[in-house]
């Protein structure tokens, strides 16, 4: 047993493991020295999340390491037959206290067993048990809310009687076939449909509900090529900005990069945007008084909570669709015109597969391909702003040339950095400048 | 409704299942009821052992005492396994998917659809940006992927005719299933495979293979061992420098990879050691390139050589 009893295993607010997590997964470089320095957490609450951290996620995905004298954790990446989103595991650290267990145990049973009970009903019913020493009318019909917004109740109001009843299991209404199937979906989708955490939810969902039942099940070796896992980590973010666009409703969050910097802002969003490249996401919206759209990064944003503001939704997509339409990634216009790209693709090396050009037609975010030759064509594409682009040029570097033009100035910035990476590999002399 | 929700946490899960075999069995011993709830829930043990203390303040109410010392739920039956409201908006996107077809028959997607009609549809207020899109033939995919999970699972070999991309023809072959894969970004399903002709592992892309079936069962090799050798000899390391989020980018992009990583204080150094697969190689100077000039590689000798010739190209493309 690693613990003791001032320890608190469940969190309040996911955002205490946020942090951590991200330090821990992405750099995993850090020993309990650096994080004061290095990342404005101190040793104290490194110890604590760390063995939250280490709880939830399992010491199987752990790695420890030494650097000298000082001990450094990340995670393990396994490239294996099977794809595990550990990081997930970090949603069921919801803080809940032994009565609100118990209400949550209780109540559902009650309804189940009575087919539906009014508030009246359960309370008495709760009172008759005798587990409770004193629990309000008020915090019953609160805890069998959140019962009803999570999904475990449900709840209508019958001539001014509140009813609570027990939901359909939608799992009862699939025969043992279509479950094998519904799993082997859930299994590939959880790491493809965005957000995933609801999805890595119903996994053990199901696989829980195949074990209520008795019922084998397998896991099926299909994974991922190159999953990135930190992602989930903005889940949270990510599922309360959807709830606010499908409400319609204005959002507020504290937004920085720097805690020393961090200032409030309230925008209504329009768009949550999902780099792959990086797996980063972003909230796209307007704040008030502003003329254009921005984008913001989930993870520089904290406190992130649903107004009771609403909005016009339909204008403010028109106004994305003008903005964003040429975004490489998530500049938007913000007043200026989106300048003209050329790229000319030529495939080198042997190969006769033109993985060049089938590179561009799946990756291109829109413009034009005309086919010089064989091996050669060129690709134009007009973007907001073209300096987005340019890790992705980066990427295919002997193949590519950044036609000139008096819009940017993309191909000089190439060949100026090309250059100083030659300086830093000591292929080209100081004096050949 | 927040996705870091209270219905999830773990011990109220396990509470869940409990019900279940409380069901079936009636009655528990508190130190059994410890132990199943300890199962998955680690080191939680401080919490159970006050929650599942009679003498406790925090001592679980719901649990009432029976003969012989055996405990019960003061309220018998067992709690519904369900998915949540997150879970069922979920779903509706994943059956919206245009892959979905590749996993469930048309009459359960069907099903699904009208089971879930009533959620909400949050797929039109995403953008997933870099995910590949690719025109599937779902049923070849569907039929072809079927086979090759079912030989995973049982270790039976395949026999299979592909096609290379250029259209080139390979004839029908026997080979052990390595691994299925999906990727993204490209929008494909690849196979790698150990034809026992070549004895070397391939990678072949779903879609362009067909005529698989089912073959004899194969332990002539040590699989994982033969992955393991497919490794590359040596890690690539990569010193990062802090250059306009240079640091951050190239940790999210290598974050994928298997990797080691240390960072030296002292001259506020960052060192990244990736291990990877010889078939990945391309891949990864792809990814290296794209991280610009505020990564260095320091070996193996043979990648920076390879990179440094490219990046030479690279610099000719554009000051002519």
């Amino acid at each position: 047993m690693r613990g003791n009893t001032s320890f608190q295993y469940f969190v309040t607010d996911f955002q205490k493991m946020r942090d951590i997590a991200r330090y821990i997964h992405i750099y995993g470089c850090y020993s309990r020295n650096d994080y004061p320095h290095k990342t404005r957490i101190s040793k104290r609450k490194y110890d604590n999340e760390l063995r939250r951290f280490r709880d939830f996620v399992g010491d199987q995905h752990l790695d420890e390491y030494q650097v000298g004298k000082e001990k450094v954790i990340s995670t393990l990446v396994r490239r294996g037959p099977f794809l595990e989103n550990y990081l997930a595991q970090l949603y069921y650290a919801r803080t809940l206290t032994a009565a609100e267990v118990s209400s949550y145990v209780l109540i559902p049973l009650l309804v189940q067993q009575e087919g539906s009970l009014t508030l009246t009903e359960l309370m008495t019913l709760l009172e008759l048990l005798g587990v409770f020493e004193s629990i309000s009318r008020a915090t019953i019909g609160r805890q069998a809310d959140i019962l009803v917004e999570e999904g475990m109740l449900v709840r209508e109001v019958v001539d001014s009687q509140i009813i609570y009843s027990a939901p359909a299991n939608l799992l009862d209404e699939l025969s043992e076939e279509e479950l094998k199937q519904l799993y082997l979906a859930v299994l590939f989708f959880c790491h493809v449909v965005f957000p995933c955490v609801p999805g890595e939810f119903l996994k053990n969902t199901l696989e829980r509900y195949f074990e209520s039942r008795q019922m084998p099940f397998h896991k099926f070796p299909l994974t991922m090529s190159f999953a990135y896992l930190h992602h989930v980590l903005d889940d949270q973010l990510t599922w309360t900005l959807l709830e606010a666009l499908d409400k319609k409703r204005s959002v507020t969050f504290r937004y920085g990069r720097d805690r020393k910097k961090v200032r409030r802002v309230t925008i209504d969003p329009v768009r949550v945007l999902l780099d792959l490249t990086y797996s980063r996401w972003y909230v796209v919206g307007k704040q008030e008084g502003e003329r254009y759209l921005r984008s913001f990064r989930l993870d520089r944003m904290t406190g992130l909570k649903i107004t009771e503001q609403t909005f016009d939704l339909a204008s403010l997509e028109e106004q994305y669709f003008r903005e964003y339409d040429q975004s490489w990634l998530s500049v938007g216009k913000r007043g200026k015109q989106p300048v003209t790209v050329e790229l000319l693709f030529r495939q080198r090396g042997a190969s006769q597969q033109p993985f060049v050009l089938q590179r561009v037609q799946r990756e291109g975010r829109g413009g034009t391909i005309t086919k010089n030759s064989d091996d050669e064509f060129l690709y134009t594409i007009l973007v907001n702003d073209p300096v987005e682009m340019l890790p992705w040029i980066r990427s295919f570097n002997h193949h590519v040339e950044v036609l000139p033009s008096a819009e940017h100035d993309l191909r000089e910035r190439l060949a100026a950095e090309t250059r100083r990476m030659l300086l830093n590999y000591g292929a080209v002399c100081e004096e050949q400048e | 409704m927040e996705l870091f929700a209270k219905s999830k946490n773990r011990l109220y899960v396990r509470l869940v299942d409990l019900s279940h075999v409380l069901k079936r069995r009636g009655t528990m011993p508190l130190s059994e009821i410890h132990s199943f709830l300890m199962r998955d829930n680690l080191v939680a043990e401080a919490l159970i052992n006050k929650w599942l203390d009679p003498s406790s303040s925090e001592f679980l109410p719901l649990l009432v005492q029976e003969a012989h010392g055996e405990w019960k739920f003061a309220v018998e039956g067992a709690l519904p396994v369900l998915p949540s409201t997150t879970e069922l908006i979920w779903l509706k996107q994943l059956v919206g998917h245009r892959l979905a077809p590749v996993f469930l028959d048309e009459a359960v997607l069907e099903k699904l659809k009208h089971m879930l009609a009533e959620e909400p549809d949050y797929r039109t207020h995403l953008d997933v940006r870099g995910a590949g899109r690719e025109e599937h033939d779902v049923s070849h995919v569907r039929t072809i992927l079927g086979v090759l999970l079912e030989a995973v699972q049982k270790g039976l070999m395949v026999r299979y005719s592909s096609q290379s991309q250029v259209g080139q023809r390979f004839a029908s072959q026997g080979a052990h299933v390595l691994r299925l894969e999906y990727s993204i970004a490209s929008d494909r399903f690849y196979a790698i495979l150990y034809p026992k002709e070549i004895r070397r592992p391939i990678k072949v892309r779903v879609d362009l293979m067909s005529e698989v079936s089912l073959a004899a069962y194969d332990d002539a090799e040590d699989w994982d061992l033969l992955l393991k050798e497919l490794q590359a000899p040596e890690p690539l390391v990569l010193e990062v420098g802090d250059a306009k989020g240079a640091l951050e980018r190239a940790f999210l992009l290598l974050s994928c990879f298997e990797r080691q990583a240390s960072y030296d204080r002292q001259r506020d150094l960052h060192v990244i050691r990736v291990f990877y697969y010889r078939f990945d190689e391309a891949l990864l100077l792809s990814r290296v390139f794209s991280l610009g000039e505020s990564v260095i590689i320091r070996s193996p000798q043979a990648f920076r050589e390879r990179f440094v010739a490219r990046l030479e190209e690279m610099y000719e493309n554009h000051v002519s």
